[in-house]
C-alpha cells in the first residue's frame, strides 16, 4: 500500500527480447510514464512464459501478471513463438476462471519495438484495471487460505495439464490468429475435465514386486522404494505423468490409474514387504 | 486578385525586363520563405508584401505589379534584400515597377523635386544665384556676430579647394539658420573646401522617381563641374542618406569615370575626431546625462557602407554626448528599420501608409527613453519628426552638426531650432 | 616495395615480419561513427586498420548529441559500445590527436606519414584518475560542451574518450607563460610529459578511407542571426549539449543569459542552408528538419509546458519514418509550425528576450518574443577540408564536399581512396554508416589478396572455474550521467544492494559503459574474487556485449552476467515519482541479484561459415552488392524473380547528375554475366530456406530448374514498385503519365511531349497520405530532373510543379534552384486543397486538361491549360518483399519495407544473423543511394563470411535425460528441428542438437517435468527473478 493508502498492485510482466522489451525500451526513451510498480522480466520469446510462472507469481502475492510478445507473424524466431504464448495465456486464462480468479489478471498484448507509447498505454490502461479490481482474492471475494489452496491444486496439475493438452499448446494456426479464435481453443469443459478427472496413480502393494523399474523411470522421484520393499506413490510430488504405468512391467500391473476416486491409504509399515511369487513358489 | 490566374501563356516580360538591366537580381529564385516580410516594416500596407510582389512577377501578373502603388510605399530600403537567402534583388525590383509607370503619373512630389532638380541643379528649384546670395549671407551674419568666426571662409566654386561639399537644398531655402554649423565644424578643423554651382544639392529625387536618365544627368553634370571646374581631390556628401547613395551607387550603376575621392561627412567627421582635429568633449552633458539615440540612415548604412558606417557614426555620437548616454536602438546598424521616409516616401504622397510604416520606428525610438534622435539624414529627420508629432512622442530629431557645434560651445541663439528647452541656452 | 612482397611468395612472413612495423591494411582518417564502422567492418573482415582521429578522441560528431531522431535513442549510449569496441579490436590500432600530413605511392601501396601531436600526456602512463584535471589552476571554455561550460587546462575530452586519456590544451598556464606545472606533481604514474614534442610515424597501408566528417555551420558568417551577440541565441548543437545529461548543466535546459529555463522557444531551421549569401551553404543540409523535431520533443519530455515554434520552409521528412515522426512532433500541444522565415528583430537589453518578426500568412505580420531561440544550422564540411584534400591528392566539390565517382559516391578522385559519411555531402547517421561499411567493401576489393594476413585474433585470459564457488556477486549502479542519478537515489540504491543476499561489493559509477569504468569491473572481479556480475545501468539490448566481453577479459564466464535495467524501465518511465523510481530500481536490482545466483557457465559454439553468399534481386543493388562480394573471391548465387536483369532501374534513362543509366546498367549486367564468381538465376522463386547464419540452405527454382544452394549469408534487395496511381484520370487519358513514362517518353522524343506548351506535375501521388503514411523520397528529384531535361529541350515551355513540400534534399537542392532559375514554376498545394484537373474542349476543337489550384501564397486560383500531366507516383514495397519476409524471417515495418536491425547503427543489418539488406526494399532511394547501400550490405556480409566460423549463443536448450518422459510434447514446439525424439531403451527421450537451438525456449515452456530447459532462462532463473519481484528476498 502507498503512502496514501491506495491500493498499489503488484504487477510483473513477462515480455520477449526483441519486440516488446524493445518496446518498453522506446517507451523509456521517449520517456512515457507508467506506474513505477510494474516490473518487467526478460525472456527471449513470449513463448518461453510457462504457465508455471504465472501461477507461480500468483502463489506469491502478484495481483496481475503481464506476457508482452512480438505482434503475430512477426515473432523473431522460426516457430512463432507468440502464438505458443496466446495458447498459453489462453488456457491460464479459462484455468484461472475455474479456480475463480478474474482472468483480467492476466494479460497478453503485442508490442513491436517501434511501439513504446503503445506499451505505455497498455501498462496504464492494465495498471488502472488492477488498481480497480483490488487484491487477488480481495475482490473475488475469496479467503487466503482457501485461493492459496485452489492455486496449488492448479500448480500440481500443471505438468499433467501440459501434457494433457500438448497438442493445442503448441498449436500455430494463423487462420485463428484473431484472438477470438484462440480465446475459445479450450472450452470450459474441457478445463472442467481436466482438473475433475485428472488420474492418480496408485501402486497396488498385493501386486508391486519391489523391482524398481517404475521408481527409476519416475521424472520426479515421486515413487517412495527400495528393493524388495512395496514401492509408494507420494503423491504430493507426483506430477501424474503416468510413466510409471507405462514403466511397470504388465505381467505385474502394480500401478494403477484411478480417476474420480480418492487413492487408498499408503500401506502400513509392517506390510511393506513385498510379497514375491515366485519367493511363494520356491517357498 | 479574385478572378483565377490563368498560365497558358505564361511569359514574365517584366521579369525578364528586369533581369536585362540587373542579371544579378536573381528574381527566378524565390523560395517563398517569407525572411524578406520579417524584417519589410512596408509588408501588407496595401495588401502587399514582397513575396507577394515577386510571386506575382513569376506568374506573370504583370499588369497587377506594373500598377502596384506598393512600389511607392515601400522604400527600398534593402532590408530584404540584406537577410534574403536567395538574394533576390527586391529593391531593384521595385525600382523597376516605379521605372515601369508613365513618367508623368509618378507622384507629383517627387517628379516636381527629380524636375527641379535636372532644371535648377537642386530639388527646390531655386535658381544657384539665390543659393550663392543666401550663402554668403548668412555667413556674413556668423562673421559678424561671433568674433571667434571672423574669418569663416564659405566659398562656391572655388577652384583648387580639396574638398568639394554638397549643400542639401533644405537649408538655404527654407532654413538658412542650419547652414552655419557644419560650416562652422569646418571651418574648426580648417578644412579646405568649396560649393560646387553646378547640381550643388545634396539630393536626387530622381533616384527616387525611377528615372535613371535624370539621375545620370544630374550625377554627369556634377562630376564634370568638379573634375573640369573645380578639381576637388574629396567630394563630400553632407548630411544625408540618399544623396550619398545616388551619387555612390550612381558612380558605380553608370560607369562616370571621375578623378575624386567620394566620402560622407559622418566618417570625416570620425576623422578629425580621431585625429584630434575637432575638439569635441561630453562635458556639457555630463551632469545633464540627456539621453540620446542614433538613426542608421540605410541608404548610407545597410546599402553601402554598412558597420563601418555605422560605427564612424557611434564613435562620433559618443564622443558629443558621451558613452553612457548614447543608448541604441534595437536593432540598429545594418540589421536597422527603415524608418519609412525614404525612398521618396515623403513626397510620394501616401502619408498614411508611411506613418505606419514608421510605426515600428518610432516604438523603437521610444523604447530607448532617449530625448533626442541624431540622424545624418534630411529624409529620416523629415519622417522622424512627422511621426513623433503623429505619434504623440517627445523626442526631438538633430543632425549631428547641431549637437558637435553644441560641444564645442560653437552653436549659435538662432541655430537651435530642433532642440529642446533643455538644451536652448546651453553655451550661450 | 610492399606491392613487390605482396606479389612474392613470402607474404606471411614479409607482413608478420613487419606487423609491429607500421605496415597495415587500411588507413581510416576521421574517428566518428562512419570511421569507426569502417575500423570495426574492416577489422572484423580481416584487415589491419590503422584509425587516425584529429582530436583527442574517437567519436565525433555523434558524441555530442544528446539522441538520435526518428528512434531518439540515446546517442552516446548506442556509440559508445563501439569506442570500447574499436579500443579493445586487435585488429585496429588507433591514433587519436593525430594527423596525416602527406600520402605518398598508389592503391595498393601506399606511404603515410602522420603527425602525432603532443598531448603532453603520455597514453601509456595515464589511467584516467583525472587528479591532475582536479589540481589544474586554468578553467577554459569545454569544447565538448560547445563553451559553454567551462573544463580545466588538462581534462578528459568526454567521460566516455577512447582513449581515456587526459590531454593538455594550448590553454595551459605553463605552455603558455611557463609556469605551474602543478600537473606533473599530483600525477602518480609520471604520465605528464611537458617534453613531449610532435611525432611523425610513417605508416604503410594499401587502401585509405577518408570520414572526416562534418562540422556545424557557424553562424558567425552571418550578422543578422546574432549568434555569441545575443546570449539566447544558441545553435542546435549548443541545445544538444543543454538537452544532454552531461552537458553544461547536466540536462537541464538553461539560459545562459540568467540560468532560467526557456519556456518560450523558436527555432529558425535552414540556418546556413539553403542560403546564397556569403558565407552560407546554398545546398539543403538534410538533417536539421528532423533534428529540429527531436529536439522539439526532448524539449517537452524536459518540460511539457513548454511552447515550442519552428519557423520552416519546407519540412524535408524524406527519410524512413521521419514522416511520422513529423506528425507526432506537430501533434504535440504547444507546438507550431509557421510556415515564414523569420528576421531576428532584437534582444531585449533588460530581460535577455529575443524578439522575431514573421509573416504568419494570412494573419499578418507579427512581432513576437521568444526566452530562446535556437538555429538550425546545418552541416558544413570542416574548416580545413581544402588542406585535407591536397594532402590526399583529391578534389572537391564547390560546396568542399568530395568529388565523387558518379557511379560510385564511395570513389574519390584518387584510386584506393575512398570516402565515407558526410563527407560525400550532408547525410544522417544511418547513410554515414552504411557508406562506411560500403567503403570496407571497396577496400576489401582491392586488398582481398592479402586478407587475415595481418589480423590476429582476440585473446582472452583463461576463463576461471567458478561454477563450485558460492556465488559472490559484484553490484555496479550506474548514475548514466544524469540520466539515472537524476531520478534514482543512487546512493539509496547501493546501499540497499550491499544487503542483498551473496551480494558482496556494491559500487555506484557516472558512467559504467566507460572503458575507465569497464576496467575497474574487470580489475574487481579479479581482486575481489567476484564470480557474478550485475550491472544496474541501462538496456541489455544495447550493452550486454560490452560487459559480457569485460567478464571475459576479467577471467570469468561472460554468461555470469546480469542487466538491471533501471534506466529505460525506471528512471525515464517514472521520472516524475523519484521515490518509487528508487524503490522500483532497488527492487530490479533485487530480481537481478537472485537470477544471478542461478546463472551457469555456458560455452559458446563456433558454427562453419559456408563462403557463397546468395544475393535476391537483380537490381542495381543486387547487382553491385554481388559483384563486390564476388570480388573478394566469394560465389555468389544472384537470383532474379524477372526474365532478365536491372529492376526499376531498367526504366530509368538518366540521373539527376547525369548518370546514363541505361549505360550504367548494360555495363553493370555485362560485369555480372562475365564474372566466373557470379552465377545467375533468371525467373527465379525461392521456395525455402532453411538453417541459420553461416549455413542456410536455399530452394529455388529457375530457368536453370531447382537448385538447393548453400550459403552463409544472404543479401536481400528485393527492391520496390511504382504505385499506379488512382486518381487524375490515370490510365483513363494517354496524357496523364507517371513521371516513369514521363522520362521515357522524353528519351524516345516523343513529339507530343516535345510540343507540349503546358506541363504541369503533381507531387506526392500515392504517399503521405493516411494509406501510405511515408515520403517516396526520390519524386522531387525526379521531377526537377525531368522539368530540367524539358527545359533544355524546348526552354519556352511552361512547367508547373505542384507540390506540397519540395524535399530536394542535399545537394539536389541545386538542381532544384536551377530549375527556378530556368523558370520552372513551383507552386506549393495543401493536402485538403489538391490541384483539380478536369478534362475540357477549347474552341480551336483541341482537347485540354484544365488543371485549377489555389495558389498558396496570393490566394487566388490558377488554371492551366495542361498538355501533359506527370504525376510523382509513389515508390510502394515489393510485393515480393513479404514472400521472402517469411522465408528469411525477416522483419517488415510499418510501411511495408524491411526493418533493420538498428535504424541507426545497423542500417544494413537485420534482426536475424547472416541476412543484409541494400536498396529500395529498405526504403525508396535514389540510385547513388542504393549503390551506397549495397556496397554496405557487401561490406556487413564480408564481416561474416571472411571468418571460418561464427560465435553462436550458449544459451541454448539442454535434457535432463532422467526426467524427460518422451512424451513428445517439446519437439514438434521447434520448427528448427533441434529438438529430436529418440529410442532409447527405456523409451522414448528428447535431445538436443545444440548448433539448431535458436534459445527462444517455446519446448522449454511445453515440457510437463521440465526436463529440458532453455539455457541462461532456465524455470529456476525466471522463478528466482519472479519471487523477488514479488518482494521475497531469495538467494
Amino acid at each position: 500500500m502507498s503512502s496514501k493508502g491506495k491500493f498499489e498492485p503488484k504487477m510483473l510482466g513477462m515480455i520477449c527480447n526483441w519486440c516488446c522489451y524493445g518496446g518498453a525500451d522506446l517507451c523509456g526513451v521517449s520517456r512515457f510514464q507508467y506506474p513505477a510498480y510494474i516490473k518487467l522480466i526478460r525472456v527471449m520469446c513470449s513463448g518461453r512464459v510457462d504457465l508455471k510462472h504465472i501461477f507461480l507469481a500468483f502463489a506469491n502475492g502478484a495481483d496481475a501478471m503481464f506476457v508482452g510478445g512480438c505482434h503475430i507473424n512477426d515473432c523473431h524466431y522460426n516457430p512463432e513463438g507468440n502464438y505458443d504464448a496466446l495458447s498459453m495465456v489462453s488456457l491460464c486464462k479459462k484455468l484461472l476462471a475455474y479456480i475463480g480468479i478474474n482472468p483480467k489478471r492476466l494479460r497478453l498484448e503485442w508490442v513491436s519495438a517501434g511501439e513504446g507509447i503503445r506499451f505505455a498505454a497498455i501498462m496504464n490502461e492494465f495498471a488502472k484495471e488492477i488498481e480497480q479490481l483490488g487484491p487477488l482474492g480481495k475482490s473475488e471475494g475469496i479467503k487466503e487460505n482457501e485461493l492459496q489452496a485452489r492455486l496449488e491444486k492448479v500448480t500440481k496439475l500443471i505438468p499433467y495439464i501440459k501434457l494433457k493438452k500438448k497438442e493445442k499448446l503448441a498449436l500455430h494456426d494463423p487462420a485463428l490468429a484473431d484472438h477470438q479464435s484462440y480465446k475459445d481453443l479450450f472450452s470450459g469443459e474441457e478445463i472442467e475435465t481436466l482438473i475433475l478427472k485428472a488420474p492418480s496413480y496408485w501402486i497396488d502393494p498385493e501386486k508391486c514386486q519391489g523391482c524398481m523399474s517404475c521408481a527409476a523411470r519416475c521424472p520426479v522421484d515421486a515413487i517412495v522404494s527400495a528393493k524388495l520393499q512395496v514401492h509408494v506413490v507420494d503423491q504430493g510430488k507426483c506430477i501424474k505423468c503416468g510413466t510409471c504405468l507405462t514403466a511397470c512391467s504388465s505381467k505385474f500391473g502394480a500401478v494403477t490409474k484411478i480417476t474420480g476416486a480418492p487413492v487408498p491409504p499408503p500401506t502400513p509399515e509392517d506390510r511393506i514387504q513385498v510379497a514375491r511369487k515366485n519367493n511363494k513358489k520356491a517357498a | 486578385m479574385t478572378s483565377p490566374i490563368e498560365l497558358n501563356d505564361l511569359y514574365c516580360e517584366f521579369k525578364n525586363q528586369i533581369l536585362e538591366t540587373v542579371p544579378a537580381a536573381n528574381l527566378d529564385m524565390c523560395l517563398t520563405c517569407g525572411t524578406c516580410i520579417g524584417g519589410c516594416p512596408a509588408s501588407e500596407q496595401l495588401n502587399m508584401d514582397p513575396r507577394k510582389l515577386i510571386r506575382m512577377v513569376l506568374l506573370g501578373m504583370d499588369e497587377e505589379v506594373k500598377k502596384s502603388e506598393w512600389a511607392w510605399v515601400c522604400t527600398m530600403c534593402a532590408r530584404c534584400y540584406w537577410e534574403c537567402p536567395m538574394k533576390i534583388d527586391i529593391p531593384k525590383l521595385v525600382y523597376g515597377i516605379r521605372a515601369g509607370w508613365p513618367r508623368e503619373e509618378r507622384p507629383k512630389g517627387i517628379l516636381g523635386s527629380c524636375d527641379n532638380h535636372i532644371r535648377a541643379g537642386n530639388a527646390m528649384g531655386v535658381p544657384t544665384e539665390d543659393f550663392v546670395w543666401t550663402v554668403e549671407d548668412v555667413a556674413k551674419e556668423i562673421r559678424e556676430t561671433d568674433h571667434r568666426f571672423k574669418d569663416l571662409m564659405v566659398t562656391v566654386d572655388r577652384k583648387g579647394a580639396k574638398i568639394a561639399l554638397n549643400q542639401n537644398s533644405r537649408e538655404p531655402v527654407t532654413e538658412p539658420d542650419e547652414l552655419g554649423p557644419l560650416w562652422k565644424i569646418l571651418n574648426a578643423v580648417g578644412a579646405d573646401w568649396t560649393y560646387p554651382s553646378v547640381m550643388w544639392a545634396g539630393e536626387n529625387y530622381c533616384l527616387f522617381l525611377a528615372d535613371d536618365e535624370g539621375w545620370r544627368y544630374i550625377l554627369e553634370e556634377f562630376v564634370y563641374h568638379i573634375d573640369n571646374h573645380l578639381g576637388c581631390e574629396l567630394v563630400v556628401n553632407t548630411e544625408c542618406g540618399h544623396s550619398f547613395f545616388a551619387i555612390y551607387e550612381g558612380l558605380r550603376k553608370f560607369k562616370i569615370p571621375h578623378k575624386f575621392e567620394f566620402t560622407t561627412i559622418v566618417s570625416l567627421y570620425a576623422r578629425w575626431i580621431r585625429e584630434g582635429k575637432l575638439k569635441v568633449n561630453t562635458n556639457w552633458n555630463q551632469d545633464l546625462k540627456i539621453k540620446f539615440t542614433v538613426q542608421d540612415p540605410c541608404n548610407l548604412v545597410r546599402k553601402t557602407l554598412r558597420e563601418e558606417a555605422a560605427e564612424d557614426l557611434r564613435f562620433v555620437v559618443r564622443s558629443l554626448v558621451g558613452a553612457e548616454n548614447l543608448i541604441d536602438m534595437v536593432p540598429h546598424g545594418t540589421n536597422n528599420y527603415c524608418c519609412g521616409g525614404g525612398g521618396g516616401a515623403l513626397q510620394a504622397g501616401f502619408s498614411e501608409q508611411r506613418r505606419t510604416y514608421g510605426r515600428i520606428k518610432y516604438d523603437q525610438i521610444m523604447k530607448t527613453e532617449a530625448k533626442y534622435v541624431v540622424v545624418p539624414c534630411h529624409n529620416c529627420h523629415g519622417q522622424l519628426e512627422d511621426i513623433c508629432k503623429y505619434y504623440g512622442g517627445d523626442y526631438h530629431v538633430v543632425h549631428i552638426w547641431t549637437i558637435m557645434c553644441l560641444s564645442m560651445d560653437m552653436l549659435g541663439e538662432n541655430e537651435r531650432t530642433y532642440l529642446g528647452p533643455d538644451l536652448s541656452d546651453i553655451g550661450l | 616495395m610492399y606491392k613487390e612482397m605482396a606479389a612474392s611468395e613470402n607474404i606471411p612472413q614479409f607482413c608478420k615480419s613487419r606487423y609491429e612495423n607500421n605496415f597495415g591494411d587500411v588507413m581510416i582518417v576521421g574517428g566518428g561513427i562512419s570511421g569507426i564502422q569502417a575500423a570495426l567492418d574492416l577489422g572484423a573482415a580481416g584487415f589491419k586498420v590503422y584509425f587516425i582521429e584529429k582530436s583527442p578522441t574517437i567519436g565525433g560528431k555523434m558524441a555530442h548529441l544528446d539522441k538520435t531522431f526518428p528512434t531518439n535513442d540515446c546517442s552516446m549510449c548506442i556509440e559508445s559500445p563501439k569506442f570500447v569496441e574499436c579500443k579493445r579490436h586487435p585488429n585496429i590500432e588507433l591514433l587519436t590527436y593525430a594527423q596525416v600530413e602527406s600520402v605518398m605511392g598508389e592503391a595498393g601501396d601506399f606511404t603515410v606519414k602522420v603527425a602525432k601531436k603532443a598531448r603532453y600526456v603520455d597514453e601509456s602512463k595515464c589511467t584516467g584518475c583525472t587528479v591532475c584535471v582536479e589540481y589544474c589552476p586554468v578553467m577554459y571554455p569545454d569544447p565538448f560542451n560547445q563553451h559553454i561550460s567551462r573544463n580545466k587546462a588538462i581534462h578528459i575530452y568526454f567521460s566516455q574518450a577512447i582513449p581515456l586519456v587526459t590531454y593538455i590544451d594550448e590553454s595551459c598556464l605553463y605552455l603558455k607563460e611557463g609556469k605551474c606545472r602543478i600537473c606533473e606533481g599530483v600525477c602518480k604514474t609520471n604520465a605528464i610529459d611537458f617534453a613531449q614534442t610532435p611525432e611523425t610515424i610513417e605508416i604503410h597501408v594499401g587502401a585509405i578511407i577518408l570520414a572526416p566528417g562534418i562540422e556545424a555551420f557557424d553562424p558567425r558568417y552571418r550578422e543578422e542571426y546574432h549568434y555569441g551577440e545575443y546570449a539566447n541565441v544558441v545553435t542546435a548543437l549548443d541545445y544538444e549539449r543543454l538537452l544532454c545529461a552531461t552537458g553544461p548543466y547536466e540536462g537541464e535546459i538553461l539560459r545562459t543569459s540568467d540560468k532560467k529555463h526557456p519556456h518560450n522557444i523558436a527555432w529558425i531551421q535552414c540556418t546556413g542552408s539553403r542560403h546564397q549569401l556569403e558565407g552560407c551553404n546554398s545546398y539543403c543540409s538534410a538533417v536539421c528538419c528532423t533534428y529540429t523535431q527531436k529536439q522539439v520533443i526532448l524539449t517537452k519530455d524536459h518540460d511539457a509546458d513548454a511552447k515550442c515554434t519552428i519557423f520552416h520552409n519546407d519540412i524535408r521528412s524524406y527519410g524512413k519514418d521521419f514522416e511520422r515522426f513529423y506528425q507526432r512532433t506537430e501533434k504535440l500541444p504547444g507546438i507550431r509550425f509557421i510556415r515564414s522565415f523569420t528576421s531576428i528583430v532584437k534582444e531585449d537589453p533588460l530581460t535577455k528576450n529575443i524578439t522575431l518578426r514573421y509573416s504568419t500568412n494570412g494573419n499578418g505580420v507579427k512581432e513576437e518574443e521568444f526566452d530562446m531561440v535556437v538555429l538550425s544550422v546545418g552541416l558544413a564540411p570542416p574548416a580545413d577540408v581544402k588542406t585535407f584534400a591536397d594532402v590526399f591528392g583529391i578534389e572537391l566539390t564547390r560546396h568542399g564536399f568530395c568529388v565523387t565517382s558518379p557511379s560510385n559516391p564511395l570513389e574519390t578522385t584518387r584510386p584506393g581512396i575512398f570516402a565515407s559519411g558526410a563527407f560525400q555531402g550532408p547525410m544522417d547517421i544511418p547513410e554515414s554508416v552504411l557508406s562506411a561499411s560500403g567503403a570496407a567493401s571497396l577496400c576489401g576489393e582491392i586488398l582481398s589478396y592479402r586478407r587475415g594476413k595481418l589480423s590476429k585474433p582476440r585473446a582472452y585470459p583463461p576463463e576461471r572455474d567458478v561454477s563450485q564457488e558460492e556465488p559472490r556477486i559484484g553490484v555496479y549502479v550506474c548514475h548514466c550521467g544524469a540520466n539515472i542519478g537524476r531520478i534514482v537515489n543512487v546512493p539509496e540504491t547501493v546501499e540497499y544492494s550491499k544487503t542483498l543476499p551473496n551480494v558482496v561489493h556494491v559500487e555506484e559509477n557516472l558512467f559504467i559503459c566507460s572503458t575507465e569504468a569497464a576496467a575497474m569491473l574487470a580489475k574487481d572481479i579479479q581482486e575481489k574474487g567476484l564470480n557474478r556480475v550485475v550491472v544496474a545501468a541501462c538496456t541489455p539490448r544495447t550493452h550486454e556485449p560490452l560487459f559480457r566481453d569485460t567478464l571475459r577479459e576479467a577471467g570469468i564466464n561472460p554468461y555470469y552476467y546480469d542487466m538491471a535495467n533501471i534506466r529505460e524501465h525506471c528512471s525515464w518511465v517514472h521520472s516524475k515519482e523519484k521515490e518509487a523510481a528508487t524503490k522500483k530500481a532497488k527492487d530490479i536490482i533485487r530480481m537481478s541479484a537472485a537470477r544471478t545466483c542461478h546463472l551457469e557457465p555456458l560455452r559458446e559454439f563456433d558454427l562453419p561459415v559456408h563462403k557463397a553468399v546468395i544475393v535476391v534481386g537483380g537490381g542495381i543493388s543486387g547487382m553491385i552488392s554481388a559483384l563486390s562480394m564476388a570480388n573478394q573471391r566469394h560465389e555468389v548465387h544472384l537470383i532474379e524473380k524477372e526474365k532478365q536483369l536491372g529492376g526499376l532501374a531498367r526504366r530509368l534513362r538518366a540521373t539527376l547528375e547525369g548518370l546514363d543509366v541505361r549505360k550504367y546498367l548494360s555495363d553493370l549486367i555485362e560485369k555480372v554475366y562475365r564474372h566466373p564468381l557470379v552465377h545467375v538465376y533468371m525467373d527465379a522463386t525461392i521456395t525455402e530456406v532453411t538453417g541459420y547464419v553461416g549455413n542456410f540452405v536455399t530452394k529455388i527454382k529457375s530457368d536453370r530448374g531447382v537448385a538447393n544452394i548453400k550459403h552463409g549469408a544472404a543479401v536481400v534487395a528485393t527492391g520496390a514498385d511504382v504505385h499506379r496511381p488512382t486518381e487524375y484520370f490515370f490510365e483513363q487519358d494517354e496524357r496523364i503519365l507517371t513521371q516513369l513514362d514521363l522520362e521515357e517518353n522524353i528519351f524516345s522524343k516523343e513529339e507530343r511531349i516535345f510540343d507540349a506548351k503546358n506541363i504541369v506535375m503533381i507531387q506526392c501521388i500515392g504517399s503521405r497520405c493516411e494509406e501510405r503514411n511515408y515520403c517516396s523520397r526520390i519524386c522531387r528529384s525526379q521531377s526537377v530532373k525531368n522539368a530540367l531535361k524539358l527545359k533544355e529541350i524546348n526552354p519556352a515551355m511552361n512547367i508547373y510543379i505542384f507540390f506540397r513540400d519540395m524535399r530536394t534534399y542535399g545537394i539536389k537542392e541545386d538542381y532544384y534552384r536551377e530549375a527556378s532559375d530556368r523558370g520552372v514554376r513551383f507552386i506549393r498545394y495543401d493536402p485538403t486543397d489538391k490541384p483539380v484537373v478536369a478534362r475540357g474542349r477549347l474552341e480551336d476543337g483541341r482537347t485540354v486538361l484544365k488543371v485549377t489550384a489555389t495558389e498558396h501564397l496570393l490566394g487566388t486560383k490558377i488554371e492551366i491549360d495542361a498538355d501533359i500531366i506527370a504525376l510523382a507516383a509513389a515508390i510502394i514495397p515489393s510485393a515480393r518483399s513479404q514472400e521472402v519476409a517469411k522465408l528469411f524471417k525477416l522483419a517488415i515495418g510499418p510501411d511495408g519495407f524491411y526493418q533493420e536491425a538498428h535504424v541507426k547503427l545497423r542500417p544494413v543489418d537485420f534482426a536475424a544473423e547472416g541476412v543484409y539488406l541494400c536498396g529500395m526494399a529498405h526504403y525508396p532511394k535514389l540510385i547513388s543511394e542504393s549503390i551506397s547501400q549495397a556496397y554496405g550490405a557487401a561490406g556487413r556480409a564480408l564481416t561474416l563470411l571472411s571468418n571460418d566460423t561464427v560465435v553462436a549463443s550458449g544459451s541454448v536448450c539442454a535434457v535432463n535425460k532422467k526426467m524427460c518422459i518422451g512424451c513428445g510434447a517439446c519437439a514438434p514446439a521447434c520448427t528448427y528441428g533441434a529438438v529430436q525424439l529418440q529410442e532409447t531403451k527405456r523409451g522414448k527421450t528428447a535431445s538436443v542438437i545444440p548448433v539448431l537451438c535458436k534459445g527462444c525456449g517455446l519446448c522449454n515452456s511445453k515440457c510437463p517435468t521440465g526436463a529440458i530447459q532453455l539455457k541462461h532462462y532456465t524455470d529456476e532463473e525466471i522463478a528466482s527473478q519472479i519471487l523477488a519481484g514479488l518482494n521475497h528476498n531469495v538467494a
